[in-house]
């Protein structure tokens, strides 16, 4: 089954998000910072990396940056997910080559679970 | 008292021929009761000598002092310097008693003037005559004195009266000068004690008045500001810092309505420091009693402080609603995990428990939402993305978007098909006309007024209907639900307000959906209005200007 990494300092959002992925029968490792992140992405090789923007640290986009550049990584699929709505985040955050870009006010969980499914399917 | 005036000089001289024609007498008298034939001619002498030089006096000070007033002047005080000298030497030489006196008098006459002098003179008369009859002195010596005395004090008065009349002048322009500033005074001290600033302009809008107030606030003084066009002095710009003076200038306003304007929405630089002052003024047009423009009188108060603690205070909604979402999020989402059966066994009661927990989660999590957007509002931070669509197909979307919610509650959703309508003398047909605004902005203001309309209506449904003027598109958002009464839609657009029934309170909401709504379709430009039944129904309206193709 498809392994997915999951990327988010909160600590609530990483339970609900973890379980509802585990639910959907995949395999779920997680980071709460982006240091955290890359050095996950190496190790345990996922297929899809969920990645929140606001970070402390590094943001999302700096490690979308670093995940694109670095040569394991440069193909792994991943969802970017933010509080805000920007246009210009979206447009950046497709730039820098993300897969998708989720705003997470205006999405359900389940939409995410769509989400994954569709880009793990491309 | 003090002064006496130019013609009242020429009855001084007057009055001086008289005095002499009545020495004149008295000396007859005297003479007659002291049988002294010596005493009338002695007295006599003295009498028409002093006559002679009182009119001599009388001559060259009204004939010669216009022109000759200097020699005139000259001539006089010489003659009038004589006879105290003689009198002085008849009455005792230096001992005379009668020098004591005459220094005085002198000093009184040329100060005071002659009133003063003439009284001074009366008590010396008054002495020289006691001293006739109770110290042996001899008549003419006293009447020549006395005489005397009074010449010298009506030459004296004289030469002072020119100084006194330099006074009298400067006191006459002070006086009559306080007299103007007092009236200017009343006005101005009316004005300096206002605590809002005032100015004025003409209709060139050349600043014309400007009170202590305004200098104050605005760190122009005013005889600095008085003179300069307005908009040097008040260069007031609006919230997005751009000038107004040009195009939304308000005493422009003013005149081309005729009536008060009122705004909050001004802001200009401080004259020194350059520190942003913003103002809440009242503008007003000043006529002339025949109903004619003159100019505008503007009152302004410095409100920077107050839109401060409303930024403030805005800025804590914002971010205790930020914070506020957080929370929410996870609880909704932990809700959701123990509603999946995939990932939680829970019973049926559990179930309906979590399900209501997570239906009023999700009203939470809407009005932290909504209190976002308010506050964005507030601020005027909403982003625009203004472009040309078609409001009729836009309609549509939302209509099938909310299809599914509209038959759940078996209510029916639809748009009436727009009859073709006349514009500019040609026939279009409705649906392909194109408005002008943030799409995604009306949509939201449809799906408000929709959810609005399917959430208070028990039977029958929604019906969307759009028509055309000739700038803007109408569109009606029309329910057969339960209606507004006329006092609830009076506060209907206000934070937070919603019709206390039993209807309503169990529908849930808000209350800051048409709030948000206004805002939002007054932002594009259009306005929104209502017109409610009780248990009839209620119809929304709201224009979007349409785009000129």
């Amino acid at each position: 089954m498809a392994k997915v990494l999951l990327v988010e300092d909160d600590v609530a959002l990483r339970d609900i998000y973890s379980a509802r992925f585990m639910a959907e029968g995949y395999d779920v490792v997680t980071a709460s910072d982006g240091e955290m992140a890359l050095t996950q992405a190496v190790k345990e090789k996922p297929q899809l990396i969920i990645l929140d923007v606001m970070m402390p640290k590094i943001s999302g986009f700096d490690v979308l940056d670093i995940l694109r550049a670095t040569p394991e990584t440069k193909d792994t699929k991943v969802i970017m997910m933010t509080a805000l709505s920007q246009e210009t985040d979206l447009d950046k955050g497709k730039s820098l080559g993300a897969d998708e870009y989720l705003v997470k006010s205006q999405v359900t969980l389940t939409d995410v679970i769509d989400k994954a499914k569709a880009v793990l399917a491309r | 008292m003090l002064l006496i005036s130019r013609e009242n000089e020429n009855r001084v001289t007057i009055a001086t021929g008289v005095i002499s024609a009545g020495f004149i007498g008295i000396y007859g008298i005297l003479a007659v009761f002291t049988h002294s034939d010596i005493v009338f001619y002695e007295g006599m002498r003295f009498a028409v000598g002093f006559a002679v030089l009182s009119l001599l006096y009388a001559l060259i000070f009204n004939s010669f002092r216009n022109r000759y007033e200097e020699l005139a002047v000259g001539t006089l005080f010489l003659i009038n310097s004589l006879l105290p000298i003689v009198l002085i030497d008849y009455l005792g030489g230096a001992n005379s008693l009668f020098i004591t006196l005459l220094f005085p008098l002198v000093v009184i006459g040329f100060v005071l003037g002659f009133w003063w002098g003439a009284i001074f003179d009366l008590i010396v008369a008054g002495y020289l005559i006691i001293s006739v009859f109770y110290l042996g002195v001899g008549i003419p010596a006293a009447a020549t004195g006395f005489a005397s005395v009074l010449a010298i004090s009506l030459l004296f008065y004289y030469i002072g009266a020119k100084y006194r009349d330099a006074l009298e002048e400067k006191n006459d322009l002070e006086s009559s000068n306080l007299q103007f500033s007092a009236n200017q005074n009343k006005e101005e001290a009316l004005l300096a004690g206002i605590a809002d600033g005032v100015y004025v302009v003409d209709m060139d809008r050349n600043m014309t008045m400007f009170n202590g107030a305004a200098e104050g606030i605005t760190g122009w003084k005013a005889n600095e500001a008085i003179g300069l066009k307005c908009w040097t002095v008040m260069n007031l710009k609006n919230e997005t810092d751009i000038s107004v003076c040009q195009k939304d200038c308000p005493a422009l306003n003013v005149w081309n309505t005729g009536e008060n304007i009122l705004r909050d929405d001004t802001c200009f630089n401080r004259k020194k420091g350059n520190k942003k002052v913003q103002i809440s003024s009242s503008y007003s047009p000043i006529k002339d009693k025949n109903g004619k423009l003159t100019g505008a009188i503007c009152v302004f108060r410095d409100i920077t402080s107050r839109k401060e603690v409303e930024r403030l205070r805005n800025e804590f909604v914002s971010t205790a609603s930020h914070e506020l979402r957080t929370p929410i999020t996870a609880m909704e989402g932990y809700m959701e995990l123990i509603e999946n059966a995939k990932i939680c066994k829970i019973d049926d009661k559990a179930r309906e428990y979590v399900t209501k927990a997570r239906g009023t989660a999700l009203g939470m999590s809407n009005l932290v939402k909504n209190l976002l957007t308010v506050t964005k509002i507030e601020e005027g931070k909403i982003q625009t993305n203004v472009t040309k669509f078609s409001i009729h197909d836009l309609a549509t979307e939302v209509i099938e978007a909310m299809g599914p919610s509209a038959k759940n509650r078996n209510l029916y959703l639809k748009i009436t098909e727009s009859t073709s309508s006349t514009v500019r003398g040609e026939k279009a047909v409705g649906r392909s006309l194109n408005v002008v605004a943030d799409k995604e902005q009306v949509r939201e203001v449809l799906y408000n007024l929709v959810e609005n309309g399917l959430k208070f209506t028990l039977e029958g449904g929604v019906t969307i209907s759009i028509a055309y003027e000739k700038d803007f598109a109408t569109v009606c958002i029309a329910d057969t639900g339960t209606g507004i009464p006329a006092d609830g839609q009076k506060h209907i657009f206000e934070k937070f307000y919603r019709y206390d029934n039993t209807a309503t309170r169990e529908v849930g909401g808000t209350g800051l959906g048409l709030f948000i709504t206004r805002s939002i379709v007054e932002m594009f430009g259009g306005s929104i209005w209502l017109e409610s039944q009780v248990d009839k129904g209620t119809k929304f309206f709201f224009t979007i200007p349409r785009s000129l193709d």
